[in-house]
């Protein structure tokens, strides 16, 4: 059966809900749509939310027996933006609740497929359905490219900070922790974290993260994630344990390096260790052969060895709404010594991305480029590749869990060895506010091709 | 930049199927059935063009759905597996055309032609 996610970029889910908030001359409600793409796969349906479009004042009729009802010219809109932009439509309107999952009236569930049936008509290859906002979270009933049939039990993820996802994401933890671990474990395993919130381990247990790159830096992050308390894990790493990795890469050992075990599987060894009934999908290989698995996870940690690789991924996670942090570092010759240089962003979707921030450049790719294959292996060291990826981890939980209340969505931090300081980058406050004109929102999903 | 429709007619004499994508704000161009110089193996894939560049030092580039045999000068793949637009993508490094300082840029046909001599 194919999983199904529907992503809400948290700016839309906000100026949805902003709009529908508004008082309108005689309707009791107000309604709008979101417009649609998505992302497919054997496997897999992401339905993105990439627009919203209110529904102008005059659009609305007087009708006592409903909250709401709009005109033809209404409806004849969205069947538009289905047409030209070769987009779908899900209707949406609010309950009022502020919070929890909202449930659809009787009236909802008479009036609304009827409309979904028509606008279905003209999109058959993008989704279109109706959907309920609370203030965090949504009930939708879609109808999924080439398929007639809706669905109704979906997975919402609310992209942005703080995220939300649902409890319904294909993901499950399984049942193995109440009937193997002790009830004691259970209860105390989590207890010192729970400043996190109450539904801490909830959201751990339920979300995937992925991780990109298992050697120094990403090893760091696996330990971590063992440790919180995360129960879904993509792992992808086509590389081997050697010699030169045993300086930093937490867990390897010589017998490893002897039996030439694959870093992911180092990884899983050790992420059992910790959280035994963790579900892990272990992909040894390069993230290019896993794309399936990385785009089911809600947030991606990237520990990679090139910029180009970092701008390769971004724009992956990017066209399926996925935030990324990025984990890097480097030694340079500074005078007559050296300087540890790394940086951790986090690149949300429709914010500011790694160009738009000034890490990736024409400059430095092109550079990397002429460089090939004269490098050689990178400096690396253990203590910097844990500062930065402790701080990748935390971001990852404030995302999750909102712990801090800053709410941030996009962050460049730079660190440096000398004195073991993590500042943000002084550009990030310059484009922080700017959506991002490389990657916009309505390029999400899978690629659209326009023939010449 | 979007491609000059003159340029892309006289592209679409050799390839009828040609379509146009954007990702990270670069304008790719899908050729699908490409025909390569003689001594390739195999004779035809499908490819992605980008006329203009990616901003990655290059001032354009041609990416290949596989890597292929053949007897010209590109062998350094430096590009191998990489995902545009959600598909696979190998290339060769090849200087086309200089990254900077030309004072006219080439036609599209031109560029795709300088780009085919890598494997000549």
């Amino acid at each position: 059966m194919t999983k199904t996610i529907i992503k809400i970029p948290r700016s839309l889910f906000a100026a949805a809900l902003e709009d529908l908030a508004r008082p309108h001359r005689f309707a009791y409600e107000r309604v709008g749509f979101f417009s649609t793409k998505c992302s497919t796969t054997k496997n897999l349906t992401l339905v993105h939310c990439i627009e919203y479009h209110p529904v102008a004042d005059v659009h609305y009729i007087r009708d006592r027996s409903v909250g709401a009802r709009i005109n033809s010219a209404a409806i004849t809109e969205a069947m538009a933006r289905c047409t030209n932009s070769g987009v779908g439509q899900i209707h949406v309107h609010t309950h009022g609740e502020s919070s929890g999952l909202p449930n659809p009236s009787t009236v909802d569930r008479t009036e609304l497929p009827g409309l979904i049936r028509s606008l279905r008509n003209v999109s058959e290859t993008n989704s279109c359905g109706w959907a309920i906002l609370s203030a965090d979270n949504a009930w939708l009933s879609v109808v999924l490219p080439r398929n007639n049939v809706p669905i109704e039990r979906i997975a919402v993820s609310i992209i942005g900070s703080r995220m939300v996802v649902s409890k319904r994401i294909p993901c499950r933890p399984k049942r193995f922790w109440l009937t193997q671990q002790s009830f004691f474990l259970l209860a105390e395993r989590f207890k010192r974290q729970s400043f996190l919130g109450p539904e801490s381990s909830r959201i751990f247990s339920t979300c995937t993260i992925g991780l990109v790159g298992l050697g120094g830096s990403g090893s760091h992050a696996n330990q971590q994630l063992a440790h919180l308390g995360f129960e879904c894990v993509v792992m992808s790493d086509g590389d081997r344990v050697t010699a030169t990795n045993l300086n930093r890469t937490v867990n390897a050992t010589t017998a490893d390096v002897r039996r030439k075990r694959s870093k992911t599987d180092l990884a899983e060894r050790y992420y059992r260790r910790v959280l035994k009934g963790a579900r892990i999908v272990n992909r040894r290989t390069r993230w290019e052969n896993a794309m399936e698995e990385l785009m089911a996870c809600n947030i991606i940690v990237g520990s990679l060895d090139t910029f180009a690789a970092r701008s390769d991924l971004e724009a992956f996670c990017r066209r399926h709404l996925i935030p990324y942090v990025d984990v890097g570092m480097d030694v340079i010759q500074s005078g007559a010594f050296h300087e540890i240089v790394g940086q951790v962003i986090l690149s949300m979707p429709g914010k500011p991305c790694m160009r738009c921030m000034g890490f990736l450049t024409d400059k430095l790719l092109s550079r990397e480029a002429q460089s090939y294959g004269v490098a050689g292996g990178r400096p690396q060291v253990i203590w910097s590749n844990g500062v930065l990826c402790s701080a990748a981890v935390g971001i990852v939980v404030d995302l999750l869990t909102g712990w801090s209340g800053r709410n941030q969505e996009s962050l460049y931090l730079n660190f440096r060895g000398s004195d073991l300081s993590l500042t943000q980058d002084p550009r990030l406050e310059h484009v922080i506010k700017n959506n991002c004109p490389h990657y916009p929102l309505t390029d999400a999903g899978d690629p659209a091709w326009s023939r010449l | 930049m979007p491609f000059p429709p003159d340029e892309i007619e006289e592209l679409k004499l050799c390839y009828s199927d040609l379509a146009a994508g954007q990702e990270g704000g670069v304008e790719f161009m899908s050729i699908p059935k490409l025909r390569l110089p003689p001594g390739c193996i195999p004779a035809i894939v499908d490819a992605l063009f980008c006329p203009y560049g990616r901003g990655d030092g290059y001032a354009s580039r041609l990416f290949l759905s596989q890597q292929i045999a053949h007897n010209g000068r590109g062998k350094n793949w430096n590009a191998a597996g990489i995902v545009i637009l959600g598909n696979r993508w190998w290339a060769v490094s090849w200087n086309a055309i200089p990254a900077a300082g030309q004072a006219s840029r080439p036609r599209l046909a031109a560029i795709l032609a300088a780009h085919l001599e890598a494997f000549q």
